[in-house]
């Protein structure tokens, strides 16, 4: 099920395009609770291919193993049978040049940390150096556009500022590719219209490949570049949809084109289709 | 803001209600409805107890409490929260020797007590020994469940984030486990105290139990002396107390129960 994909446009050209998939999904299967009698098969067997620089959603009914997915996608969890390859290897643990943001950020943030020592973790980790790190963060936070809330405790911001914390952090240590499990599904319409077009800005400033997991098919539509569609469980993937709108998006423009409506009404159908 | 929120206020009105105790204290006594020869009165009390606050006996047997305490507290303390995190760290430890530790728990600490006295005579050693064992079981439980009771959304970012070994322990783990052994060190401390006066009282250690035991052993005359010596015990608690719950409203200000205290009191 691999697709031809062109370079997306408005995303700068990646050195070793066309090297093969940054991300392989091959026949997986995921069943919880194997062996007991509270056996269940919630993904049945899906694949597909992420592009480096691309920029994949997937949606699929409430239930559809979404986050399941995106778990064996960051390694978080092992699939019953298939295969996850990351940049070539399959998947063991979590790797190095991966990323994962929560939706849950308020728990997903430490508390006890300042919001420029929750950013410092990934560079602690990968061993870069006091005074480049303090460089880092602030070059960071300054691309989620956050100024000067280093000092602040996450829970002394408000949501939409806590989940650009996260989207820092995750960003801190330049990984290669980032993973969100519904990243805007716990702030409100405003706030989420601004983190969807500072993910594409994030995005395009630092090349990465982005995978998204969501149930909203207008968010889908209007980040992605192909949108993996999963029916109710078992999942299987129902289509994969490629969006050709143009780059860069813009809100009004862009959701108000004949090409959104009709990828949304595609997707709606397929959606609700079996339920 | 409301006045009756005010800082000032609450601390007002506290004072109020020790006076009217002390108050109502003396009028029992002078109405004759206390006996004088099992309870004396407020005043009498507290002219005893301004007397032995200029005598360097008192002091001493404070420190002796003190120091037995202290050192009950931190030998059992520390062993606690070490052996704690590594049975809680390691599924299979726990597995086998949560049981045990629940049940060591239930066995009152005075039950050894006198096996304590047996081995160490009246002395500090056994005053040490008997705060230290007890305090060991709570506060061990609870360092063992706040080890394990990290949030799964915690342990999933850690993963992401590639935290392992010592790093995680202090990043995540310790943080997560602090409410829980905070809980348990505030309890210690409580307990601990009892469990020194306890000592002292009937096992005969030097202290404020034994200052206590010595006054009432002397005679009806020396009844105020006991009642100062009974007050100053639970100053003390209340100081410890306060002293803990202080420490932890530092250490813990970013959790939850702290933030909303923070923003009642705001
Ligand atoms: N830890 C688990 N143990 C057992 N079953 C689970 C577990 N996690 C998920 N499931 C089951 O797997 C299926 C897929 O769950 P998952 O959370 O991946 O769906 P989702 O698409 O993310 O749902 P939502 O849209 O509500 O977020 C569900 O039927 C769920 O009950
Ligand atoms: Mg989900």
């Amino acid at each position: 099920m691999s697709h031809a994909v062109p370079t997306p446009a408005g995303t700068p050209a990646q050195p070793g395009t066309g090297e093969g998939p940054v991300l392989s999904v091959s026949a997986l299967r995921k069943a919880y609770n194997v062996g007991k009698p509270s056996e269940r098969l919630a993904i049945s067997d899906v694949s597909f291919d992420v592009a480096k620089g691309e920029f994949v959603c997937v949606v699929g009914p409430s239930g559809a193993g979404k986050t399941t997915l995106l778990r064996c996608l960051s390694g978080l969890l092992h699939p019953t049978t298939g295969e996850v390859r990351f940049e070539g290897t399959p998947l063991q643990a979590v790797p190095d040049r991966l990323s994962v943001v929560f939706q849950d950020y308020s728990r997903s943030l430490f508390p006890w940390l300042t919001v420029s020592k929750n950013v410092a973790v990934p560079l602690k980790v990968a061993g870069v150096a006091k005074e480049q790190r303090e460089a880092r963060i602030s070059e960071v936070l300054h691309a989620v556009g956050l100024g000067d809330v280093g000092k602040s405790y996450p829970w002394q911001l408000s949501g939409g500022m806590q989940q650009r914390v996260a989207i820092a952090r995750a960003l801190a240590h330049q990984p290669d590719m980032l993973l969100m499990d519904e990243p805007f599904a716990s702030v409100d319409a405003q706030t989420r219209f601004d983190l969807e077009d500072l993910i594409l800005q994030v995005r395009a400033q630092f090349g990465i490949t982005v995978v998204l997991v969501t149930h909203d098919i207008d968010e889908a539509v209007y980040l992605a570049d192909r949108v993996v569609v999963l029916s109710s469980p078992p999942s299987v993937v129902e289509e994969i949809v490629t969006v050709p709108l143009a780059r860069p998006r813009d809100q009004l423009v862009t959701r108000s084109s004949e090409t959104f409506g009709q990828l949304r009404r595609h997707l709606m159908e397929l959606v609700t289709a079996h339920h | 803001m409301n006045a009756v929120d005010t800082g000032w206020f609450r601390t007002l009105a506290r004072l109020g209600v020790i006076a009217a105790v002390l108050a109502g204290w003396q009028l029992l006594s002078v109405a004759g409805v206390l006996d004088s020869s099992s309870f004396p009165s407020m005043t009498a009390t507290m002219a005893e107890l301004g007397r032995q606050l200029t005598d360097s006996d008192l002091w001493l047997a404070v420190w002796e409490t003190v120091r037995g305490w202290g050192l009950g507290l931190l030998i059992g303390c520390s062993l606690a929260i070490t052996i704690g995190t590594l049975l809680g760290l390691n599924r299979f430890a726990y597995l086998s020797v949560i049981p045990v530790i629940e049940f060591l728990k239930t066995v009152p600490v005075i039950a050894i007590l006198p096996l304590a006295i047996v081995v160490w005579g009246a002395t500090l050693e056994m005053k040490v020994f008997l705060v230290a064992f007890g305090v060991f079981w709570p506060l061990a439980i609870q360092t063992i469940y706040g080890v394990r009771a990290v949030d799964p959304v915690v342990r999933d970012t850690a993963a992401v984030l590639r935290l392992r070994g010592f790093r995680k322990f202090t990043t995540v783990t310790l943080p997560s486990a602090a409410p829980f052994i905070a809980t348990g060190l505030r309890v210690a401390a409580a307990v601990g105290l009892i469990l020194t006066i306890i000592a002292e009282l009937v096992g005969g250690a030097r202290g404020l139990g034994l200052s206590i035991l010595t006054s009432v052993n002397a005679g009806p005359d020396r009844l105020p002396a006991t009642y100062a010596f009974i007050l100053l015990t639970g100053v003390t608690g209340v100081l410890v107390t306060t002293a803990f719950v202080a420490l932890e409203q530092r250490l813990l200000h970013w959790h939850e129960s702290q933030r909303n205290l923070a923003a009642k009191a705001a």
